[in-house]
């Protein structure tokens, strides 16, 4: 007899738990959950209205005036276009797969749901850091370009340019480092123990392939 | 939602309750971790109660949607989170008791269990509860032959464990 038999045997005849009584599991119904998925959900959203802030509060104080002739303001508006369309898919893709998640599912597909619109969330805030550097490029050639350089001495753009980089590399260095700090504090501490079952789960059906070949 | 609807989820789960005591057993340490992942069950439950069509046993149902809020939905009990006092008088349980098995060797049994990973824990509990690997396979989102190879590995991992500390 091996061990797990042993242990259902006793398991079977086990009784030894604290008797919750009905009152107790009303006043349960009403507590609210702390699943990790609610958490998933709150941070989600946050991160997700956080993003579109940022680009509505960028477009109403555009930091550069708007010159009449000014080359960069209609290519800044179609990245304003772009980058609405695609918080509105990340926003839309988001609901959609939430909606999906179902403790009714098998546990795998259960926790590819999960970890799939985390993943969402997780793609949309790489796509603004991708915004983050891209508008420090813009930025820098809109600089460049208002400093008029062709008209100035070679001592005065050596410094500008010197200085500039240095000015726009820190930005983007402190902006960067920040969002992956957050982002492996936040993130990570949310999704270690899904990942972790979903990969067991995952490296089950590997396994069984490897024996098929 | 309905105080109809209420009352038969609150009768079925106070005759069902063992199915959500015995996974708490096996994914907690002590006693505020088992109230606290029982909440945590039940408030699942009931969430999802209204699509239960009962098509399958109540007590089907409640074991897979319990299992899946044990691996998927529990945070662990890191931060104080208010859960409704249960009457130990009643449960006639000690904090200390929790875990205190008559035997020696059954303790030590549910000790190495309680070490097990997550999906391993799912596996023990379904072979307990005299589960088919067809059941097993499909509650997991897995083949039938990976639940029985996986759960013939486990077994040996069990014994291992207990042989290192000279149990067997």
């Amino acid at each position: 007899m091996d061990e797990l038999d042993i242990l259902k045997q006793h398991w079977k005849k086990d009784q030894n738990f604290p008797k919750v009584n009905k009152e107790e599991i009303r006043r349960m119904l009403y507590k609210s959950s702390s699943s990790l998925v609610k958490w998933i959900f709150i941070i989600s959203v946050i991160e997700l209205f956080v993003g579109l802030l940022i680009n509505f509060l960028a477009y109403k104080y555009d930091i550069f005036e708007k010159e009449e002739n000014n080359p960069f303001e209609i290519f800044t508006n179609i990245i304003d276009v772009i980058s609405y369309l695609v918080i509105f898919y990340f926003i839309y893709a988001f609901f959609t797969s939430y909606k999906k998640i179902k403790t009714t599912n098998n546990t795998k597909d259960l926790l590819s749901d999960i970890l799939f619109t985390r993943k969402t969330v997780g793609n949309y805030i790489k796509f603004n850091i991708y915004m983050i550097i891209f508008s420090i490029g813009i930025s820098t050639v809109q600089l460049v370009w208002e400093e008029d350089i062709i008209n100035k001495s070679v001592g005065h753009n050596i410094m500008f340019f010197t200085l500039l980089c240095i000015v726009m590399f820190l930005v983007g260095w402190l902006t960067i480092s920040l969002i992956k700090l957050y982002y492996r504090v936040i993130y990570i501490r949310l999704v270690k123990k899904l990942d972790q079952n979903y990969e067991d789960l995952v490296k089950l059906d590997q396994e069984e392939n490897a024996i098929n070949i | 939602m309905n105080k109809n609807l209420e009352q038969e989820f609150v009768n079925l789960l106070e005759d069902n309750q063992n199915i959500l005591h015995k996974i708490c057993k096996l994914y907690t340490v002590d006693l505020a971790s088992h109230q606290d992942l029982f909440q945590e069950m039940v408030i699942q439950l009931w969430k999802s109660y209204p699509k239960f069509k009962g098509d399958s046993k109540f007590s089907t149902w409640a074991y897979r949607v319990s299992l899946n809020t044990a691996i998927s939905l529990y945070r662990g009990k890191k931060t104080k989170i208010e859960t409704v006092d249960w009457d130990y008088s009643l449960a006639n349980i000690r904090y200390e008791e929790y875990n205190s098995e008559t035997e020696d060797n059954l303790k030590h049994l549910y000790d190495a269990v309680r070490q097990l990973n997550d999906i391993d824990k799912a596996l023990v509990y379904m072979y307990l509860e005299d589960k088919d690997y067809t059941e097993i396979a499909e509650t997991l989102g897995i083949s039938e032959v990976n639940a029985r190879v996986k759960m013939n590995r486990i077994k040996s991992k069990l014994k291992q464990m207990l042989a290192k500390k000279g149990v067997v």
